[in-house]
């Protein structure tokens, strides 16, 4: 991704997944600052401070620049609110991505996750052209497991107490999806 | 300051590099039937000073520990062995290599042994994960005689020169290490 491109924007049947901007601060601190949703993550902090939004937000363009990994605010298209994020990190020379995500609570199993999900892997896979894309989840998220799963992601493994996180080890579960048995939805 | 170990077993010696070791690793490292095996990280470095320094360093801020396998009789160079240190996580990664030559005696596992008993014992770790491409059976039979567990296959995730290498995923957790410890010790 040359530095001069802009991160495109993508839409789906409810949802615009935009790039960020740092006027998304206070959303993305409310809503990532639930503990529902530190629990089953590994890098979002808590308690999650406004300067930790805005910290992040600041360098999601500069991330986009030098190819290391793309970050959409997924918002509702009728009314223009944000209710999660969903992003790729990119390893250029192996021609694959990490998939991630978050929903505000508020927004939970309402199908947006997977509609953003699906949206992101046509996007890693015809238009970045990779090859791969991965994802885990932690054991015990059986929604993240539900999302991946109607994404088309095959099980890889199980990662046994590979994590650690407030004193608990955590088994992870790995999926992948090749660009050769992707069959878009 | 604290200083790099060196581990003895039956057959080997793993002592920290030294300067004179740094040709011969080289060329070791060169052989495609390593290097064709490794992750490329594993043996790129700038300069042989620079390398061994490096060692020093990663291992005193418990990074990692990087061995030179030797012969215990004749001091013969052999391979290199590396334990890469996540804190964070108290888990770890193993890597090894040894030169063609001396494929098939037993010294990957038995560096392996050494590294972990080591390790485990020194370092706050709950597990090691070790990595292997798929076309690779061997690094996957020394870390099973070494008490891993296959735990998955990431499928074309490593692509060498155009080629899509699957990776396969093991895992060791401190207590099957200390279940496996006491069974070789003769009491
Ligand atoms: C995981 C997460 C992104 C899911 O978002 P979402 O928008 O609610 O997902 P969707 O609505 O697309 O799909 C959720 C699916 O999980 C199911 N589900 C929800 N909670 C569940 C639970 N506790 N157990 C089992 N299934 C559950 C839903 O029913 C739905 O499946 P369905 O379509 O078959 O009914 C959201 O829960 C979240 O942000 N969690 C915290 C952060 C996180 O875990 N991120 C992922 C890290 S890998
Ligand atoms: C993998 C490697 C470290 C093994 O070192 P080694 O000292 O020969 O290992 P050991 O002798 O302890 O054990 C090798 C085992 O693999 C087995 N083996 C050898 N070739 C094999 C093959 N093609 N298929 C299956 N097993 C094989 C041996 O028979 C032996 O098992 P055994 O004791 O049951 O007979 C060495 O081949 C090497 O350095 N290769 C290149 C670099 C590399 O692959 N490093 C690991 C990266 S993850």
């Amino acid at each position: 991704m040359a530095a001069d491109q802009h991160q495109p924007t993508l839409t789906t049947s409810r949802l615009t997944l935009r790039p960020f901007d740092l006027s998304d601060a206070p959303a993305v601190q409310r809503q990532a600052g639930d503990r529902r949703v530190y629990q089953t993550t590994l890098r979002i902090p808590h308690p999650y401070k406004l300067a930790d939004a805005e910290s992040w937000l600041a360098g999601s363009a500069r991330r986009y620049a030098e190819g290391q990994s793309i970050e959409f605010a997924a918002t509702l298209t009728a009314t223009g609110e944000l209710v999660g994020c969903i992003g790729l990190e990119i390893t250029p020379v192996h021609r694959h991505a990490e998939l991630g995500y978050w929903i505000g609570p508020d927004h939970w199993s309402c199908g947006y996750a997977t509609e953003a999900g699906r949206a992101i892997l046509d996007f890693a896979f015809n238009t970045l052209g990779l090859h791969r894309v991965h994802v885990h989840h932690f054991a015990e998220n059986t929604a993240s497991a539900r999302v991946i799963e109607k994404l088309g992601f095959q099980r890889e493994g199980l990662a046994r107490q590979h994590v650690y996180k407030d004193g608990q080890p955590i088994d992870i579960v790995l999926y992948g999806l090749l660009a050769s048995q992707y069959m878009p939805q | 300051m604290l200083t790099i170990p060196v581990l003895t077993s039956e057959q080997l010696i793993l002592r920290p590099f030294e300067t004179a070791d740094v040709a011969l690793v080289s060329r070791y490292a060169a052989d495609p039937a390593v290097a064709d095996r490794v992750s490329r990280s594993a043996i790129e470095y700038q300069s042989p000073e620079q390398w061994i320094d490096q060692q020093h360093v990663n291992f005193e801020e418990a990074n990692y520990l990087t061995l030179a396998i030797t012969q215990r009789a004749g001091g013969q160079l052999l391979g290199c062995i590396t334990q890469t240190h996540y804190e964070a996580d108290e888990h770890a990664e193993l890597d090894y290599w040894i030169a063609k030559p001396y494929w098939n005696r037993g010294y990957a596992t038995e560096a392996g042994r050494l590294m972990l008993d080591y390790t485990f014992d020194c370092w706050q770790l709950r597990r090691v994960f070790a990595c292997h491409f798929a076309t690779n059976p061997a690094s996957g039979r020394v870390l099973e005689k070494l008490g891993f567990t296959r735990e998955g296959v990431l499928r074309q995730h490593y692509c060498a020169d155009n080629v899509f290498e699957d990776l396969v995923y093991w895992g060791l957790l401190r207590h099957e290490w200390a279940r496996d410890r006491v069974h070789r010790r003769p009491v």
